[in-house]
């Protein structure tokens, strides 16, 4: 980042090299629209770029590249609350209607209760529940889980106390089991820990 | 700060306490109480074990990878900016020239370091102009092994037909022309190709640019192939139906998973028409079998459907002039995502004003993301939530508010799809018939509730149309 400051682009280049994954998957569990998702990392990287010669050393760069994703992901939220996810290539008729998730369980549950849904089906159960969050529980939610930050360094992302992070988090994950309860009971979902112990190797 | 995520609930310390205690932020005095109490309270053990079950489902989300050119777009977008910052910069020297200086030498110094790590790829002029349409187009002569006959088979047998159910691809096909324009039709003169290389924007000079680098990077055999290739499809009698059709191929052969892909291009050349078209057809049935199940598993029942319906056609055609406003700014916003070059608005006005405003809200309502915010107030959508069954009602307010909205959505685009094949005539003509009618009995129709409205004007066409002579 230091390198960035200075203007380098080959700097740079590898700073977007290095973060887009995670950016982009952030951004889309926060927006729910892959493409939206990319053209939100490219704003975060821009205002990366722009507000380089503000960046503090002493600060740890991921908690401020977070900070503007958070501020740029709220924005985006805000300006169309009720943005609709559209998926092209799914479905024929070119999105895949999401379902209510009670509707799904039960068809799960009615027509194929031994068989495990598949890792796509599962994506989009969770997916769904994750959507279900409000935009800060999910925020705080995926800073934790995925990003492995602490309630200080997620109080420091989103600009909270670290007892509003906990309290954020803890909500999180009660919602979150409010709605995959059902799936993780029929058997329907599985935990990494009952994948490992499928395994027959 | 929003006191709901900050208030205590009494029933919520435990989920709070034990989520700490998962993510290790207790501290010590505290963490040793849970795990004490975690031994002898099977409750307490309970909660905590569906907690941590719960988070590790979340392992199964996998992480999406950025699309492959998004580096490349990012740092031109990065350069674009630096370039307007530079261009906008308030003209106050006494003060500003300084920190002008810095800004404008760091952004220059990234703007030309990014274009010396560019320069190995600067376009050659000359072997672009000569060459140009087959190099814009070579990945996807390629992925037909520039095997012209092959391309005739395909045409020949209709493998690649436009599909009648996908709205987006249908609203461009309608006319045969809209789809790729600028690739299908290549630009002929020299002259013209120049003029067209230097009129491109930064963002497509790249593109071109990554083009170029890999046919550059073909060996000179495979390069003239190319371009004989290129020549003779150019010169075939068939050359835009079958510029359609090998568009068509490639962008479904890339939508094959990889494995799929290569066990297809591996095959012997007498088996290789055969399993395509069995692919397509496995497709088409799979398809078909998504929408019914979709169908049959969420939507309402049959009063509700048609109500919905109603409520569609009813605010789409009462909103004709915002829909038409809006869709050259999104059909341009789609274009960028195929990696075709945006249109001006005013030949995108032109192409499709004929088009029927049903489908151009559908294609919107397919393709906009912010749909629901620029077509469809709250007013509106409780409306709509007002007149159906109290039983959808219910269902419909056990969601939480967004996924109620995607809901009625998804609904409403199931419905139409089954609607379009069963309508005989199209919301169009139906709503051109209501614009004419006299207005006592516009007066009339207006007055019906939503769910009377469309039975009575097709009630009303139906009579009007079966008394008059069969020359229509």
């Amino acid at each position: 980042m230091l390198q960035v400051r200075e203007g380098n682009a080959a700097a740079f280049e590898s700073l977007v090299e290095k973060h887009q994954t995670r950016l982009v998957t952030l951004l889309q569990h926060m927006v729910g629209n892959r493409a939206q998702a990319e053209d939100l990392a490219q704003e975060v990287f821009l205002r990366v770029y722009r507000a380089r010669q503000r960046y503090i050393p002493a600060a740890k760069f991921s908690t401020w590249l977070y900070t503007i994703t958070q501020n740029v992901a709220s924005n985006s939220l805000r300006k169309s609350s009720r943005r609709k996810e559209v998926n092209l290539t799914n479905s024929p008729s070119g999105s895949m209607p999401v379902r209510p998730l009670d509707s799904m369980a039960k068809d799960r549950s009615n027509l194929m209760p031994a068989r495990l849904a598949d890792q796509k089906e599962m994506g989009q159960i969770i997916e769904t529940a994750i959507r279900s969050l409000s935009p800060r529980q999910r925020m705080a939610m995926l800073l934790s889980k995925y990003e492995g930050m602490s309630y200080q360094e997620i109080a420091d992302t989103m600009e909270l106390s670290t007892q509003a992070v906990k309290s954020l988090l803890s909500r999180a994950r009660s919602n979150l089991r409010d709605a995959l309860g059902p799936y993780l009971k029929s058997g329907q979902l599985r935990t990494s820990v009952d994948a490992d112990s499928d395994d027959p190797n | 700060m929003n006191l709901e995520d900050t208030q205590h609930d009494p029933a919520n310390t435990v989920v709070e306490e034990l989520t700490a205690y998962l993510d290790g932020e207790l501290d010590e005095a505290t963490q040793i109480e849970v795990e004490s109490r975690l031994g002898t309270d099977p409750e307490y053990l309970a909660e905590l074990q569906s907690l941590q079950q719960t988070w590790e489902t979340l392992d199964h989300l996998p992480k999406i990878d950025a699309g492959k050119n998004f580096t490349q777009t990012t740092m031109e977008l990065v350069v674009q900016d630096v370039k307007a910052t530079q261009i906008r910069k308030p003209i106050s020297w006494a003060s500003w020239l300084p920190a002008l200086l810095i800004v404008c030498l760091g952004g220059g110094l990234f703007a030309a370091g990014y274009a010396y790590q560019r320069s190995s790829q600067r376009l050659p002029d000359k072997l672009l102009i000569e060459n140009l349409p087959a190099i814009q187009k070579h990945e996807i002569f390629q992925s037909i092994n520039l095997d012209l006959d092959l391309l005739e088979q395909l045409n020949h047998h209709s493998l690649f037909p436009h599909l009648n159910f996908d709205p987006v691809k249908s609203f461009e096909s309608s006319n045969g022309q809209e789809r790729e324009p600028e690739t299908t039709k290549p630009i002929d003169t020299l002259e013209a190709r120049k003029s067209w290389l230097e009129n491109l924007d930064v963002e497509q000079k790249a593109g071109l640019s990554e083009k170029l680098d890999r046919f550059l990077a073909l060996s000179p055999e495979k390069q003239q192939a190319i371009i004989e290739f290129q020549r003779l499809l150019a010169e075939h009698p068939q050359s835009d139906q079958l510029n359609f059709v090998l568009n068509e191929y490639y962008y479904w052969l890339k939508s094959l998973d990889p494995g799929e892909r290569s066990r297809l291009q591996d095959l012997p050349p007498d088996e290789f028409l055969p399993a395509i078209q069995k692919l397509r057809v496995l497709a088409r049935e799979e398809n078909a079998r998504r929408i019914f199940e979709q169908a049959a598993s969420s939507l309402p029942n049959r009063e509700d459907a048609d109500y919905i319906f109603n409520w569609y056609q009813i605010l789409i055609n009462a909103k004709e002039r915002v829909v038409r406003e809006r869709f050259p700014l999104i059909y341009n916003r789609y274009r960028k995502r195929r990696n075709q070059q945006p249109l001006p608005e005013s030949e995108i006005r032109r192409k499709f004003e004929r088009r029927e405003l049903s489908l151009i809200a559908k294609f919107l309502m397919m393709v906009d993301p912010d749909f629901e915010t620029h077509i469809v107030k709250d007013s509106e959508m409780d409306l709509l939530i007002d007149g159906l069954s109290s039983e959808t009602r219910e269902l419909l307010f056990n969601m939480p508010e967004q996924m109620r909205r995607e809901t009625i959505f998804a609904w409403l685009e199931s419905i139409n799809e089954i609607y379009s094949r069963t309508l005989r005539v199209s919301n169009e003509e139906l709503f051109r018939f209501a614009s004419g009618l006299p207005e006592s009995e516009r007066d009339e129709l207006n007055r019906l509730p939503i769910r009377e409205y469309m039975p009575r004007l097709m009630e009303l066409f139906r009579r009007k149309n079966s008394s008059l002579p069969n020359n229509r």
